[in-house]
């Protein structure tokens, strides 16, 4: 019996079941979440299409509520229609496709700074897991048009794996950009590094540009979105998909879509805050305390508070989604050889080029502090004293701290550092 | 020139592509007769190889009604509204062809008035068919608002033709000797203002496609033809005025009221996309401005000249043409002096226009196809009669 | 060339000639119709009209030419017998005859010489019969409404030569 407690003490710590637990719900949370926005997202594209050309969009279902449930009609509908595989479509590639292209757009929600201390993840490589993750859903894309027996999807596959994997190298240049800015693939670190100096979105803005021009094509849409273009391919790479596959694919997109938008507003527009007007609020207004805000988020914030700061947030990228809706409804469509030719030979230069300023401008920033400078004889990325002789798979990896250092401001005290638990062991009780 | 800037010269691609002819890794792809581009049941066999075309054939004949077979076995009224039936988007300039044929064989002429407002009818529906034209084109490439935009426009002008004479689509409302009713009132000013409005339309159009980098890449140096192909094809219409041939029947053939009232015919010299896509708003500019001139022109009077019931057009034969939106529509009618025709001919422009699709896509990519074969405007209804 | 000085020089392909109208109706028999089109291509440019008209006895054929610089027309008649009409091919001379051809042969069943392609264009693969003649049963049984398979391997033969 003693034994058999201390096996269980054992796995339970071994396993770190507890993180297990909270990170299960975590992502049920962010999993329900996001398809409460993509359900959003769908009502205001019709919206918006709708008022851009002159009619009014959704009026059928769902009344009272601004006709919003038409997009839970939408999703019933798919979900009771008849799962349809085409004779001679390759099985498992057909029926795996649609998951790898909606997991990854799920996934990336994980590292979205929604609001203060509310980040699914910190993941102290934010966004380079999402600069890994967000080349799988290629795979999947070509998948379906392969495993679909049909000439049309297979030209619809095949220009989206072109046009995705063209478009990545861009978008990566742009977020290296904002990287080395910050200093720190962290999210939420990147967020309150532009709390209080709105002045960062002039000096990003090419990057910015950058940016939303490579996410476009990441997401397919309008003037990039050969790979379903409509009244070309039949729908493309997803035409021999119905009922709750083709959900998939397309809760998928649209997932992406706000995503992009939410990354531009975290990386480009200042996240959650509201460049120090916040801040101003709640010294004025609410009366707190706000001297410790540059340094660090005390847990002693009022929960409207980051409710505020949530519906900055989700304002900013609903702004920008519109945006990007405007361009979709209004520009023809590029032929798949413009948008590589303009991917490889316009964009990515300009994003070079874009990451030689800007890291210029990043070191005349954040000049590099001697601790961070790789000593030839140490190992990099020494786990601090605590560390144990098995690490368990959930350890955070954790640089050296005083590593982190802020745009000119007083170095932060090494264990405050703002989003993170503070180190507790990994896990273990 | 209609447009106030220029490419560079560029020399014509060959239509020949050996080099093509030579891939070994070609597919052969059947955009099927049910394709949301097709602009009806068309079918296109395409020999690709990867995204590039190196043959086109096209196969028609999924709307063929037999209509020149029926014209033997209906009286000359009753074909009338068969003729609609041909170019469905451009019903009235059937009606006419047709029925400028028949007033040929039987040697009259319609009533002033009649003239006047034959001529307003079939320019409003030249409008009309270029707006479906441009609201399927800008669609085909992409721009989905530019769909919505012009087919606002098109339901005024099909309103006007409902309170006219009773149809959205097929109006049936050419007779021989005149037309079926006359206008009711107000109907004048509710024009006017339509065309008013419409002209204010089509500068917003302009702004949404004419300069936009993304159409001009998709349009310009796209399929390609040039104006000695063109004619040899049988082309006509906007298609060959793209190419740079000043051929209009309204101006080389003057019919009806067309001799009375001023307009430019429209050409552009590149022979692309493009062009074509400037030569039809042009025209639709061109429109405008008939129909301002017959309405202001047309004085009271009848409609139609007192003919016998029984309509029996002396032994004889008569070729007319006319220049629907599409191009150049010839009727040819034959007659032995019954009451039935022996021989109904509608010599169709999409008919002709579609053959050259061939030509100008060899060597395009598979989304200039879409785009190529939405700047050449056909219908298949009178394409395969 | 104006009509009189055409007409006088190549007499020996025409039958009957008249200008009516302005529109010059000529008249040759299917033998030297070729060789009188060839005569034409070169003052007649554009490729308007083919087609045939059943008069009881005898098929007539009939192109329309017209040339858009001198704005003139030109009719060209032919008379074929009921069935097994044979003409050469024009589409060497203008490649807009091409598919006006297929559909005379489709129609009719004039059988064009030389042509790269003669096919049937409007009627169904595996039609019988000529819909067009006079004496044409049209079919009214129920056996009509069969829908074909598509012969896709002529297609694929001519994108393929």
């Amino acid at each position: 019996m003693d034994g058999l407690l201390h096996l269980i003490n054992l796995c339970w710590g071994f396993m770190a079941v507890h993180e297990v637990v909270r990170s299960l719900f975590v992502a049920i949370c962010a999993l329900v979440f996001m398809l409460t926005i993509v359900l959003v997202v769908i009502w205001m594209e019709r919206k918006v299409a709708a008022d851009i050309q002159s009619r009014i969009g959704v009026i059928r279902t769902g009344g009272p509520f601004c006709f919003l449930l038409q997009s839970l009609a939408d999703a019933l509908k798919l979900l009771l229609k008849e799962d349809l595989r085409p004779t001679g479509a390759d099985r498992w590639p057909f029926y795996i496709a649609p998951y790898l292209v909606f997991l990854p757009a799920f996934m990336a929600y994980l590292i979205l700074p929604f609001s203060a201390t509310w980040i699914p993840q910190n993941l102290k490589i934010g966004i380079l897991f999402y600069s890994a993750i967000s080349s799988v859903p290629v795979l999947g894309i070509v998948m379906a048009g392969w495993a679909s027996n049909n000439k049309w999807s297979l030209f619809g596959g095949m220009r989206a794996a072109a046009q995705l994997i063209s478009y990545e190298l861009p978008l990566a240049m742009a977020i290296l950009a904002i990287v080395l800015l910050h200093g720190t693939l962290e999210t939420s670190a990147i967020v309150q590094d532009q709390w209080h100096h709105w002045w960062l979105m002039l000096i990003t803005l090419p990057s910015f540009l950058i940016f939303l021009t490579a996410g476009l094509a990441e997401v397919s849409r309008t003037p990039f979105d050969l790979p379903e273009a409509e009244s070309e391919l039949v729908s493309g790479f997803n035409t021999e998909y119905s009922g709750m596959r083709f959900a998939t694919f397309f809760l998928a997109e649209f997932s992406a879509s706000f995503f992009i938008s939410a990354l531009a507003v975290t990386l480009f527009l200042g996240g959650w805050s509201l460049w120090g007007v916040d801040t101003w609020c709640a010294a004025n207004i609410f009366h707190l305390d706000v001297s410790q805000w540059n340094v660090a988020i005390p847990a002693t914030i009022p929960f409207l508070m980051k409710v505020c700061w949530f519906g900055i947030f989700m304002v900013k990228s609903f702004l920008v989604l519109w945006i990007l809706m405007w361009i979709k409804w209004t520009l023809p469509r590029l032929r798949i050889d413009q948008v590589l030719n303009f991917g490889w030979k316009v964009l990515l230069p300009l994003g070079l080029l874009n990451l030689l300023v800007m890291s210029v401008v990043g070191l005349y920033m954040r000049p590099i502090e001697p601790k961070m400078a790789i000593s030839l004889n140490a190992p990099v990325s020494l786990p601090t004293s605590d560390s144990h002789a098995i690490l368990p798979a959930t350890a955070n990896f954790r640089l050296p701290a005083a590593a982190k250092s802020r745009i000119p401001h007083p170095p932060a005290a090494p264990s405050a550092h703002p989003s993170v638990r503070q180190p507790d062991g990994h896990g273990r009780q | 020139m209609l447009r106030d800037f220029r490419l560079p010269e560029f020399d014509a691609p060959p239509v020949e592509l050996p080099e093509l002819e030579q891939a070994h890794d070609t597919t052969i792809v059947s955009m099927g007769p049910q394709h949301p581009s097709t602009h009806g049941v068309l079918r296109l066999m395409l020999k690709m190889d990867g995204e590039t075309v190196i043959k086109l054939a096209p196969v028609i004949g999924y709307l063929h009604r037999g209509t020149e077979k029926l014209a033997e076995h209906r009286t000359y009224t009753m074909i009338i509204p068969y003729t609609d039936r041909l170019d469905y988007l451009s019903s009235m300039y059937m009606n006419m062809g047709y029925v400028l044929a028949v007033e040929k064989l039987l040697g009259i002429e319609p009533p002033p008035r009649a003239r006047y407002l034959r001529t307003a009818v079939a320019e409003l529906q030249r409008l009309a068919s270029h707006l479906i034209w441009l609201g399927t084109f800008a669609l085909d490439l992409g721009a989905a608002t530019m769909f919505i935009y012009p087919f606002r426009e098109r339901e005024t002008i099909l309103d006007l033709f409902e309170r006219l004479c009773g149809a959205r689509m097929t109006y049936n409302y050419f007779r021989f000797g005149g037309v079926m009713a006359d206008c009711p009132p107000n109907w004048i000013q509710e024009v006017h203002a339509y065309l008013h409005e419409q002209e204010v339309r089509l500068k917003e159009y302009e702004a949404v496609l004419t300069k936009n980098p993304i159409f001009l890449a998709r349009t310009q140096r796209v399929g390609y033809i040039s104006g000695k192909d063109a004619i040899d094809y049988g082309l006509s219409g906007p298609s060959l005025r793209g190419s740079g041939v000043h051929f209009d029947v309204r101006k080389d053939d003057p019919y009806e009221a067309y001799g009375e009232v001023d307009f430019n015919v429209a050409t552009d010299n590149a022979g692309d996309c493009y062009a074509r896509y400037l030569v039809r708003l042009e025209e639709m500019r061109q429109s405008i401005r008939i129909v301002r001139q017959c309405l202001e022109k047309m004085e009271d009077g009848e409609v139609q000249t007192k003919l016998p019931r029984a309509i029996k057009p002396p032994v004889g034969e008569a070729y007319v043409r006319v220049e629907a939106p599409r191009g150049n529509f010839g009727v040819f009618v034959v007659s032995d002096g019954g009451p039935m025709p022996v021989r109904v001919r509608f010599r169709s422009p999409s008919f002709a226009n579609l053959s050259a699709l061939d030509h100008m896509c060899r060597g395009m990519k598979l989304a200039d196809v879409i785009a190529i074969l939405g700047s050449i405007d056909i219908v298949l209804g009178e394409v395969d009669r | 060339m104006d009509f009189k000085s055409f007409t006088t020089q190549f007499a020996n392909l025409l039958t009957n000639v008249e200008e009516r109208d302005g529109v010059w109706q000529l008249t040759t028999e299917p033998r030297k119709l070729h060789a009188l089109l060839t005569e034409l291509r070169a003052l007649f440019a554009y490729p308007e009209d083919l087609t045939c008209v059943d008069e009881g006895e005898q098929l007539r054929v009939f192109y329309r030419l017209y040339d858009p610089a001198s704005r003139q027309l030109a009719h060209v008649y032919v008379r074929l017998p009921h069935t097994g009409g044979h003409l050469t091919t024009a589409s060497d001379l203008w490649r807009g005859y091409e598919w006006q051809e297929r559909e005379v042969f489709d129609l009719f069943g004039i059988i064009f010489d030389g042509h790269p392609d003669l096919r049937r264009i409007l009627t169904w693969d595996g039609f019988q019969g000529h819909p067009l003649l006079k004496d044409y049963q049209i079919d009214n049984e129920d056996s009509s409404w069969r829908i074909p398979e598509e012969d896709n391997d002529a297609i694929i033969d001519l994108l393929n030569r």
